[in-house]
């Protein structure tokens, strides 16, 4: 048997991938049950035919109830095997109806809490893949009755937090050192592809890092069920959809106007406060789940084989160990998916920003630098969601990098070159005055961003320059430091490229701070984070995010 | 609905009142609530609603009749054959509208109708009630039903409904119109209603009524309305709205816009009439068949006249538009799927008879001595062209209604004369009986455009794009197991068609705005029939099933009720997604035993991208999507369920636009089973209503509405007696291997001659449609060769 981790952390991505039966196995690596992708002759019935729904809830081999109060502490295996029986055949809600038949006769058992909490996120991860592909399937429907249609993307959304929550209530319900959850294997498909399969001993580790996925995806969905999403919500979706190959500055504009309409991206007016208030407890969570789950995995002694473990890399790293990725073969389909083990490999300043992430989240003053720790964090997460496929649904071949043909550190070094933003993030002052989204971007007038550049003579008719998309000058083009809007604000000292915007809160609500030493600005060339200024947030843009601009070219 | 003070019943009235047709009343009654709680079936009402003869305990329905094996579409220039089975014997002149029509409205001299299309930028003809001509068309905009004539005959006011403005004409004595204004509005504009100074415009999608003063051209003051404003009268001093989409009447004060009363109504009221003396508001509810009566002095609801046609109140006659005889004395009430205008007795409700009218008819006008009536579908499709006209009829006062109600019967029963007996239970024989129903519907094509090669039935090659050398599964499986080619696709296009295959009706709501793109169908309320769609029947009955990719239809309740029956796995509506590997997954599924009674397979990818660069090849995709199907039933008849299982395939709709010799809407259909008549081509006139009255006689499941209810079940296609007991014995027990991928995946080059054309096509502005994507295939497939000419609308 193997040890894997979940993909629901998130977090364990590999650097150095291990193929199957590799030598860190204990015992090479080979299956000991079969998967359930195998010739379908070969897996059709022979004797009794279950024909009934799989709505059945009722277990199919469950106990019937105590007969009376002394007859001594019930027994839940058989529902507790049937939902290990269900994981292996890759149906989660099946699983997850199993655990809970079992958490209703015995809901302090550990096996059937974690059983639950690891059905409940592998169901649900599965269904939120697929509403989002649904997404990416619609098309532009003209005119819609936004705002109905918004109150039920909110509501189908809400109610995936909720069952989201149940699963991360259980884990959370749970001790650490109660958890010893052995299963032959369990699976997530994303669609209708194998990603992950999980074979061996969960333990309190793998509970940690089931916290840490949990918390990850409830916090993001917590944002976006606190949304108001009464706007053009379709027409957005197909422009953002659409735009990731196409998106000139006008295109920009127009989905910033969209996004800033005055009904859009508020604090949905019931939900709102509560569930934005929310995703600060999930997110801030995260980090020093994470950290709990590799030491709990450092400390860890145990002989058995292990869903993941913690290698010591040397030079003071440790080497997480996940698998496996489960990958079918195009050119053999029929075939079981091969499986290849992962290994993510942190150093202390990585697990350092990690858990100082969290505290960030709870302490505010307690700034996380993008470039030092924003971004280790960001790459772990990028890498591991491209390589389990998860950002599929969201970009499909859009990306202009396989960032799932790199490892973590070339992910990091990636985004440190393309997006060296100058910036720092405050969470805590972030949260403490939750508004919504819509005061993170830029003002719009008529439908387009409220902008100007500092190159005159490059511009067009149009008014935008001839860089990548109209959205900088011109690499020929001559800069000018120029006044901006109307004389509103002087020449600041700093001849940019880059488009000069205009925004209601520079701070985005207390979210940024910025650091501009180095660009021989008068007045900005002392180092330390401050607190940015329209001029402050230009110039970090402009620094910022040149590289990737001219990475679109 | 609330302030009722009457319930529904049925009633055999005697003697009611002539009215101004001359027409006697039938013997069908109106609704007097709170008179009594039941409503008991009238002598003679299965002919009305063409149900389907008595069940035969043992199953013996005879040979099809000779009008079974007629071909669908048009008989001549006055009648046709519908998908469905129904006839269409519009009575009156004629008058066709070359577009989908809308809206009607009449001069006051009734000399001249004026007509609002949405398909094209034709958006308005005037037509000649005299010489029965359109006399002058006017263009460069599209139009709901949103047309009204003012009082004074001046002006004739008409609601652009995607420009989002009202346009005004000046109105000459001949009835010739003159652009006199555009006023600029909001949204997706509906219905228009006016006196001499001031139009009030219906905005769908804004919820907004605009009063426009004529004089300046401006807008004077806005109301708020309920969800989809659908239409609009003035009457007194207050203007009465339907809104259709959360199925109530407001009742708003003009002259400071408050809301006077909210009533609740049926689902989906639609076009309102006032009597002139402004007692009584008449409210015909589209999804649920009946008319609703409201008192305009104490704003209630106060009578329900029931128009379903069907003893058992099954639904699917759609009443949608609603017309007032000058004496008041006489409702006209256009039955859109049942093709015909009901005469109902203003006061009581009782039938008095019906006329026939073109197909699917949507606005009624009336005066003393002259009905029009506006169909949206005219005639039908023809080989090459699906979408249809719509006609315009005027029809003389008074009617024989008599001999026309006879004719509209007769129309309607046309599919259920299909066999001489009935039975109550398909699929059954001793103690054996088929338990599980596949259903594979893949997308939009006619039968000429796949199996048109295929030899011993009616094909045409010359129409065949993908053809045994795309499809070798499909083709085989059509020879071994049971093949239609005579079997109709009742939608035209993938919004309706969806519907169709989930609930074996399409909505009045999804009908009428396909055009615009703008319902979210089989999603939204509106959207949706007020009889169970196929998903929600199963689950009311006790049959238990599985839905792999059908989001029409289930969306609503997806993460409710209908959570457990789904596969996260399997991708919703994705054509990204290759059909082989969903076929994968199904049969993962059902190698683990989740095999349940019914099972829907959505198979998308024959649809194609057309030649769009960076997509697969529509050959590549047609071939996936053939290889899939032939992997399920591959696998199906190697498992233990095959002697207790029928797969059927079907296609959502036929609107690949690249016609079919017989009619544009025949498409494909197959029955492979063990049960089958091994090699059988069935040339029986059958549709999707056919379909599923077979699928539930088989599955021992009532009908759903009344489409399913009247359709003839595919009883021909039945062999004597179950399967053999083992394969020695029965050769249909024999497992289908199923054939190679005929096409190797591959991508559409951008340098491909039929790239930027493919490219072009509104892939995002009409989600469904793709008008276009025929004329692409055509040339992918067929190069430079012409279409036939009795196909020629592929080139259009």
């Amino acid at each position: 048997m193997r040890r894997l981790a979940l993909l629901l952390a998130l977090a364990g991505c590999a650097d150095d991938a291990v193929t199957r039966g590799a030598d860190w196995m204990p015992d090479g690596g080979a299956p000991d049950v079969a998967v359930p992708d195998a010739a379908p002759d070969a897996r059709a019935p022979d004797a009794a035919i279950p024909d009934a729904a799989p709505s059945d809830a009722a277990p199919r081999d469950a106990a019937p109830p105590d007969a009376a109060p002394d007859a001594g502490p019930p027994d839940c295996t058989a529902e507790i095997d049937r939902g290990r029986e269900e994981l292996a055949y890759a149906a989660p809600h099946e699983a997850l109806k199993a655990f809970e038949a079992a958490l209703a006769r015995c809901p302090d058992d550990p096996d059937a809490l974690f059983g639950a909490a690891l059905a409940g996120a592998l169901d649900n991860v599965e269904l939120t893949y697929m509403l989002f592909s649904v997404i990416g399937a619609v098309g532009n429907l003209a005119i819609t009755r936004d705002e109905a249609l918004a109150e039920d993307v909110h509501g189908e959304l809400m109610r995936l937090r909720a069952e989201l929550q149940r699963a991360l209530d259980r884990a959370n319900a749970l001790d650490p050192d109660d958890v010893d959850f052995e299963v032959d294997a369990a699976w997530l498909y994303l669609g209708v592809e194998p990603r992950v399969v999980y074979r061996g001993v969960f333990d309190g580790g793998d509970l940690h890092l089931v916290r840490a996925g949990l918390g990850m995806i409830l916090g993001l969905l917590d944002v976006m069920c606190a949304q108001d999403l009464a706007g053009p919500l379709l027409d957005t979706v197909n422009d953002l959809r659409d735009g990731f190959s196409g998106l000139d500055f006008a295109g920009i504009g127009g989905l910033v106007a969209r996004l800033t309409d005055d009904r859009f991206l508020g604090l949905h007016p019931v939900d709102g406060a509560r569930v934005f208030a929310e995703s600060r407890a999930h997110l801030g969570a995260v980090g020093r789940e994470f950290v709990s789950a590799i030491e709990w995995m450092r400390a860890e002694d145990d002989p058995r084989p292990q869903v993941s473990r913690v290698q010591d890399a040397g030079a003071g790293r440790v080497r997480l160990v996940v698998a496996s990725l489960a990958h079918r073969d195009p050119d053999a389909p029929d075939e079981p998916p091969a499986e290849s083990p992962f290994v993510a490999t942190f150093d202390g300043a990585a697990l350092a920003a990690l858990a100082h992430a969290s505290l960030a989240f709870e302490t505010p003053g307690e700034l996380v630098p993008w470039r030092t720790e924003a971004i280790p964090v960001l790459a772990t997460v990028l890498q591991a969601g491209a390589k389990f496929g998860a950002l599929d649904a969201f970009l499909g071949d859009a990306l202009p990098v396989d960032l799932g043909a790199l490892d973590r550190p070339a992910i990091e070094a990636l985004l440190g070159q393309l997006m060296p933003l100058p910036i720092a993030l405050d969470f805590s002052a972030f949260y403490d005055d939750p508004t919504g989204l819509r005061f993170v971007l830029p003002r719009t007038a008529g439908g387009a961003l409220v902008a100007e550049w500092e190159c005159p003579a490059d511009l067009d008719e149009r008014g935008l320059p001839s860089g990548t998309r109209g959205i900088v000058c011109g690499g020929d083009a001559v800069l000018t430091d120029a006044a901006h809007f109307e004389g509103a604000l002087p020449p600041d000292g700093l001849a940019s490229s880059f488009p000069y915007l205009a925004w209601d809160d520079p701070t985005w609500n207390g979210l940024l701070w910025v650091d501009l030493s180095g660009l021989g600005v008068p007045g900005w060339d002392a180092p330390g984070w401050r607190r940015p200024d329209l001029f402050a947030l230009d110039a970090a843009l402009s620094v910022g995010l040149s590289p990737l601009l001219g990475l679109l070219d | 609905m609330q302030n009722t003070k009457w319930v529904l019943v049925w009633a055999v009235l005697v003697g009611c009142a002539t009215g101004p047709d001359g027409a006697e009343p039938e013997s069908r009654a109106s609704a007097l609530r709170d008179a009594a709680p039941s409503r008991p079936p009238q002598a003679g009402e299965g002919a009305d609603a063409a149900a389907p003869p008595a069940p035969d305990a043992a199953c013996a329905p005879g040979a099809p009749t000779d009008e079974a094996y007629a071909p669908g579409g048009r008989i001549d220039d006055r009648s046709a054959i519908l998908p469905g089975g129904r006839r269409v014997t519009p009575a009156g002149a004629l008058v066709p509208i070359p577009d989908a029509a809308m809206g009607v409205a009449l001069s006051p001299d009734g000399r001249h109708a004026y007509v609002t299309s949405d398909a094209t930028n034709e958006a308005l003809r005037v037509v000649d009630l005299e010489t029965a001509e359109v006399t002058q068309t006017l263009t460069g905009f599209r139009a709901f039903r949103g047309v009204a004539v003012t009082p004074d005959g001046a002006r004739v006011l008409v609601a652009a409904g995607r420009e989002g403005d009202l346009r005004v004409f000046d109105r000459a004595a001949d009835g010739q119109l003159t652009p006199a204004a555009v006023v600029p509005l909001e949204g997706y504009l509906g219905a228009v209603a006016a006196d001499d100074t001031t139009a009030y415009v219906a905005s769908n999608t804004a919820s907004l009524v605009f009063a426009v003063d004529l004089a300046t051209s401006t807008v004077r003051q806005t109301y708020e309305t309920g969800n989809y404003p659908y239409d609009l009268v003035i009457s007194g001093d207050r203007l009465f709205v339907s809104n259709f989409a959360e199925d109530t009447v407001q009742v708003v004060a003009l002259a400071d816009g408050a809301t006077l009363a909210t009533l609740e109504t049926a689902k989906g009221p639609s076009g309102l009439v006032a009597d002139p003396g402004g007692a009584r508001l008449y409210v015909p509810c589209v999804d649920e068949d009946v008319v609703e009566v409201v008192d305009t002095g104490t704003l209630e609801v106060v009578g329900s006249f029931d128009l379903s046609h069907h003893p058992e109140g099954l639904l699917a006659a759609s009443p949608n538009d609603v017309a007032l005889s000058p004496d008041a004395r006489t409702l006209y009430v256009v039955q859109a799927d049942l093709n015909q205008v009901d005469l109902i007795d203003a006061d009581t409700g009782a039938v008095r008879g019906s006329l026939p009218t073109a197909w699917y008819p949507v606005g009624v006008q009336a005066d003393d001595d002259r009905l029009v009536v506006l169909s949206l579908k005219g005639l039908g499709a023809t080989p090459g062209r699906l979408d249809p006209d719509g006609m315009l009829q005027v029809v003389p006062l008074p009617a024989d209604v008599p001999a026309l109600t006879a004719q509209v019967r007769d129309n309607n029963a046309r599919p259920s004369r299909f066999y001489a007996h009935g039975c109550a239970r398909l699929g059954a024989a001793g103690p054996e009986k088929i338990e599980h129903v596949v259903l594979i519907v893949r997308e939009n094509k006619t039968y000429d455009m796949v199996l048109g090669d295929l030899e011993g039935a009616n094909g045409d090659p010359a129409l065949t794009l993908f053809g045994e050398d795309v499809t070798p599964n499909l083709h085989a499986l059509a020879r071994r197991y049971v093949n239609f080619d005579n079997f109709y696709s009742n939608p035209e296009e993938s919004l309706q068609g969806h519907l169709w295959t989930t609930q074996a009706d399409c909505g009045d709501f999804v009908e009428k705005l396909r055009y615009s793109q703008l319902p979210l169908a089989g999603y939204e309320h509106a959207s949706l029939a007020a009889s169970p769609n196929i998903f929600q029947h199963c689950l009311n009955h006790g049959v238990s099933f599985r839905n792999y990719g059908e989001v029409v239809s289930f969306g609503p309740e997806l993460l409710g009720r209908m959570r457990d029956f789904i596969d996260p796995k399997y991708p919703f509506f994705n054509m990204d997604v290759r059909d082989e590997d969903k076929a994968r997954e199904v049969i993962r599924e059902w190698g683990r035993g989740i095999f349940p009674n019914f099972i829907y397979i959505s198979l998308p990818n024959d649809h194609t991208y057309g030649a769009r660069p960076g997509k697969p090849t529509p050959e590549s995709m047609v071939a996936d999507n053939d290889r899939a199907t032939g992997m399920l039933v591959d696998w199906i008849s190697r498992s233990p369920y095959w002697r207790r299982t029928i797969v059927f395939i079907i296609e959502d709709d036929p609107q690949s636009h690249a016609g079919d010799h017989v009619d544009a809407h025949r498409s494909i259909a197959l029955a492979i089973s063990p049960w089958v008549k091994p090699g059988y081509v069935s040339s029986v006139h059958y549709d999707i209503a056919s379909l599923y009255r077979t699928i539930e006689l088989i599955l021992g499941l009532p009908p759903m509405n009344k489409n399913d209810a009247n359709a003839a079940p595919m009883y021909d296609i039945f062999r004597e007696g179950p399967p053999g007991p083992d394969v020695a014995q029965d050769a249909a027990l024999t497992p289908f291997e199923a054939l190679p991928l005929a096409v190797p995946h591959a991508i559409t080059p951008a340098d491909h001659p039929m790239a930027a054309e493919s490219e072009a096509l509104p892939w995002r502005e009409d989600v469904d449609g793709v008008p276009g994507l025929g004329r692409v295939l055509w040339k992918v497939r067929k190069g430079d060769v012409a279409p036939p000419p009795y196909a020629k609308g592929i080139d259009e």
